[in-house]
């Protein structure tokens, strides 16, 4: 009984928050990356300087795995895509609302803060992400808006 | 009632925990997202990394400003507009209207590929076609009037006046041999540039630079609300020190906060009160010297006749202050307030530009502007066009040249666009004298829903065998069409724009969103398929090198030029310092309009003016702009009135009335207001059925619409 509330009382409140499981296409180790000495704007090259960070097309992902570097059984469909033609069809998990404006640039340029401090966990996941890892409120926003003197206006995400 | 059991309770618990499961595994986050229809995915082009943004310059389509865009994709797909700082027109600057742009992009009711008439007309039944048929279909229609020797019964309504596709057009026209390339009123502006062209021979719109001006003299309101001048004057009003505007209206809208004298004149009057000012400047020796000595027709002189003539005695001698108070219901002293404020507050100047105003008053204020020393100075009216975009000389063949001679069907007296007589046209087409409208062609049209008396179109669009529209939406004048095909919005296409102020470059910002086809490319592709000389006149492939060949001269002249508009979106017109101008005054009149015939019947005049929410579409097609507080008429129909009529009337703000004219009437929500002359309904446009209370009256020497001069009666709905 106990599980059957349990799941209950879980899938309701994830059905509330709009939580979408997803299926991607292969596997990637954020961490994996991490170790290879590589950057979060390596992959996400307009973090700095855009709202949106972008994520990398296979042409990106073929700079690297063009010739095999590692035994992952999932390493050869990267180059399978690129022969194709095709691009990875990752499914965006992280997205918001239609009435909020986000801008990256303004978060790690200008506040300088790190990629880790919203995406938590990321830097240690071994698989793609099936969920969104970004699970900041508007109390959250206003909040760190409120401790690092940003503006609280509305117009500042809602314009 | 059944005991639940531990049994019948799990497997209830089971059933329900799997139902909310099942609520979890919904299509997409994005289908309960409240603005999912803002944020349908569009399939990225191949090599466009997800996520990327790009920053698009372009220029604005929704009024004839031109004002310079930004516009921010992301995905592919726009998503935010912002005011382009390099444009002289808006200088980073943009307008509800230029906002509200995306929901004309996105829209869900746009025409999404050719479509062939399949019901009767009117009846909103339509077949898909591709594209090539749908031209060829056209391309038949047009090769049959043309082999039949009747070029000149192809007649095309162009709401555009300047820019490469209209340029396009204009030279379709005379390669085919028609002379009926006929344009409208609705922010053509085709008073101004008419005047402009009687007066001084520019071609073209003037500019105002009421940025650098000390002190503004507005002739309507349409520079308050709606006019392309709004956003200049927007602009003029940030500034510290800002002008001293005067505004010479018959109403004042809910935004002419900033309007500091409110000269409250009677409709139809405003070129006595403009003449009026030129009599104080005159007699009082505050006119610029080297303008009066040059201008054609002002200095006494005799014409042919042995008659003495010249402008100044008659503005001495009829249009002092007292006279034309008694005429336009201003107090002499404030007329002559003003005409001193302009002279001595310089740079000074007087707009009359918008399509509500009469020709008369839009030549007067070049004559007053003339006479303040105003005409191609900073802070003033600037007329010299400067560089310009234009396709090489054309030579029509045999027959399009015998078309050509043809009597224009509306009449107009001159050979320039500008001289259309656009509302005598539905009733040649009606009589079919002195020949008959075969095809019929509309793009940037609806005059079904734009112009005064819309039945008459209707009736004259089923005069005409073959209707074809190019707009994208499924309008009032669309439903009579027999072939649609759907234009890209200014968002989808390149284009030359022409403004006063400036060139700008039109480019597509995202991929077209539908099987739409820019109106410019199907001018090339019919010439194409109608083939020989009409073929030959048209060596461009795509509307893009149209463009560009249309610059050549400009480019020539100024070989920056296209990188300018490249990298900046638009870019100043290269003109000289002070061009010399002499304006010809001599078809400068004015004649009081005849008395009501029912006075007593219709007591008030009826005056139409149009929101910042206006298109000639309305605000059907962006709603956000319904939700401006500044829109007033998106909910239901509203009349103005003066709190003096509606006292006397017994009407109360919000009351439901009744207008009536000899020609409709218009049931309406009264909006009493103390910004309203006496005498005088206020009505905004906008609205599908207040148009049909206005009278298709119309100046005989100009052709242009008299919007002023329907009278009306109103009651109180009991």
């Amino acid at each position: 009984m106990l599980l059957g509330v349990g799941m209950l009382a879980a899938s309701w409140t994830l059905g509330c928050r709009r939580t979408v499981f997803v299926t991607q296409p292969m596997a990637f180790s954020h961490q994996r990356h991490m170790e290879a000495d590589m950057k979060c704007i390596t992959c996400h090259p307009s973090a700095e300087e855009q709202a949106e960070a972008q994520f990398p097309i296979v042409a990106d992902c073929m700079d690297c795995h063009g010739k095999a570097r590692g035994d992952h059984p999932d390493e050869p469909k990267v180059r399978a895509y690129a022969e194709r033609g095709a691009e990875i069809p990752w499914v965006r998990v992280d997205r918001l609302p239609g009435h909020v404006h986000f801008s990256h640039a303004a978060h790690v340029t200008l506040a300088k803060m790190k990629c880790e401090d919203c995406h938590q966990g990321i830097l240690a996941a071994t698989l793609p992400l099936t969920l969104p890892d970004v699970h900041q409120t508007m109390d959250d926003c206003m909040r760190c808006h409120r401790e690092h003197n940003a503006s609280n206006q509305c117009k500042t995400c809602h314009k | 009632m059944a005991k639940l059991g531990r049994r019948g309770f799990l497997g209830a618990a089971g059933a329900l925990a799997g139902a909310a499961a099942c609520r979890t595994s919904r299509p997409s986050q994005e289908s309960q997202d409240p603005y999912a229809a803002t944020k349908t995915a569009v399939p990225l082009e191949r090599g466009t990394r997800p996520g990327e943004e790009r920053w698009v310059l372009t220029t604005c389509g929704l009024c004839r400003a031109g004002c310079g865009l930004r516009v921010r994709v992301a995905d592919g797909r726009a998503v935010k507009v912002e005011g382009n700082p390099e444009s002289p027109v808006n200088r980073g600057g943009v307008c509800a209207r230029g906002q509200a742009g995306l929901q004309l992009l996105y829209h869900p009711d746009r025409v999404r590929a050719p479509r062939r008439r399949v019901g009767q007309r009117g009846e909103n039944r339509w077949q898909e076609i591709p594209w090539d048929e749908a031209i060829a279909d056209l391309a038949a229609e047009l090769a049959k009037v043309r082999s039949a020797g009747e070029p000149q019964s192809l007649v095309l309504l162009d709401g555009e006046y300047a820019g490469a596709t209209h340029a396009l057009w204009t030279r379709f026209m005379a390669a085919f041999g028609s002379p009926n390339h006929v344009g409208h009123g609705c922010g053509g502006r085709t008073q101004i540039t008419q005047a402009v062209r009687r007066l001084t021979g520019a071609v073209g719109v003037p500019s105002y630079d009421f940025e650098h001006s000390a002190c503004v003299f507005l002739v309507g309101t349409g520079a308050l609300e709606s006019s392309p001048q709004a956003i200049g004057l927007a602009r003029a009003m940030g500034r510290t020190p800002r002008p001293h505007v005067f505004c010479a209206s018959s109403r004042l809208p809910r935004m002419a906060t900033f309007v500091d004298v409110w000269m409250d004149v009677a409709p139809g009057t405003a070129t006595a009160l403009l003449l009026g000012l030129a009599h104080v400047l005159v007699r009082d020796n505050l006119a610029d010297l080297a303008a009066l000595q040059t201008a054609v027709g002002f200095l006494p002189s005799i014409d042919a006749s042995g008659k003495p003539a010249g402008l100044r005695a008659r503005l001495l001698a009829e249009f002092s202050p007292g006279s034309v108070a008694s005429l336009t219901g201003v107090s002499a002293e404030r007329i002559e307030r003003a005409a001193h404020g302009l002279a001595v507050q310089r740079p000074s100047v007087v707009s009359a530009d918008e399509d509500l105003v009469d020709l008369g008053a839009a030549g007067a204020a070049i004559l007053v502007n003339t006479l303040l020393g105003s005409l191609n100075v900073a802070g003033g009216m600037r007329l010299d066009r400067g560089d310009a975009f234009a396709f090489p000389a054309l030579q029509p063949d045999a027959a399009a040249s015998a078309g050509l001679a043809a009597p224009p069907l509306d009449g107009r007296k001159g050979s320039d666009f500008t001289d259309a007589r656009l509302l005598a046209l539905p009733q040649a087409m009606l009589s079919a004298k002195p020949y008959a409208a075969k095809v019929l062609l509309q793009t940037y049209s609806n005059p079904v829903y734009s112009k005064p008396d819309g039945k008459i179109w209707r009736e004259a669009f089923a005069k005409v065998p073959f209707v074809v529209s190019f707009s994208p939406f499924v309008d009032e004048s669309t439903a009579f069409a027999d072939l649609v095909l759907p234009d890209h919005t200014f968002f989808e296409r390149w284009d030359v724009v022409e403004t006063g102020a400036s060139l700008a470059l039109r480019q597509p910002v995202v991929r077209p969103i539908a099987n739409t086809l820019a109106t410019g490319e199907v001018v090339l592709r019919m010439a194409r398929v109608l083939g020989g000389t009409i073929a030959r006149a048209f060596p461009w492939n795509t509307m893009r090198e149209a463009a560009v060949a249309g610059l050549s001269a400009a480019t020539a002249a100024r070989p920056s030029l296209l990188d300018d508009l490249q990298s900046q979106g638009a870019a100043a017109r290269a003109r000289d310092a002070k061009p010399a101008v002499v304006v010809d005054v001599r078809s400068i009149s004015w004649v009081p309009l005849s008395a009501p015939s029912d006075s007593v019947r219709f007591p008030f005049a009826l005056v139409p003016f149009r929101g910042p929410g206006y298109a000639e579409g309305g605000l059907r097609q962006m709603a956000w702009l319904a939700e401006l507080p500044a829109v007033m008429n998106p909910w239901g129909q509203r009349i103005e009135i003066s709190f003096d009529d509606a006292r006397r009337l017994g009407i109360e703000h919000g009351d439901d009335v009744v207008v009536e004219s000899s020609f409709g009437m218009l049931p309406a929500q009264a909006q009493v207001s103390t910004t309203v002359r006496p005498g005088v309904l206020g009505l905004p446009l906008g609205r599908e059925d207040a148009m049909g209370v206005l009278g298709s009256l119309v100046d005989e020497a100009s052709g242009h619409w008299l919007a002023s001069a329907t009278r009306a009666q109103i009651r109180k709905v009991a």
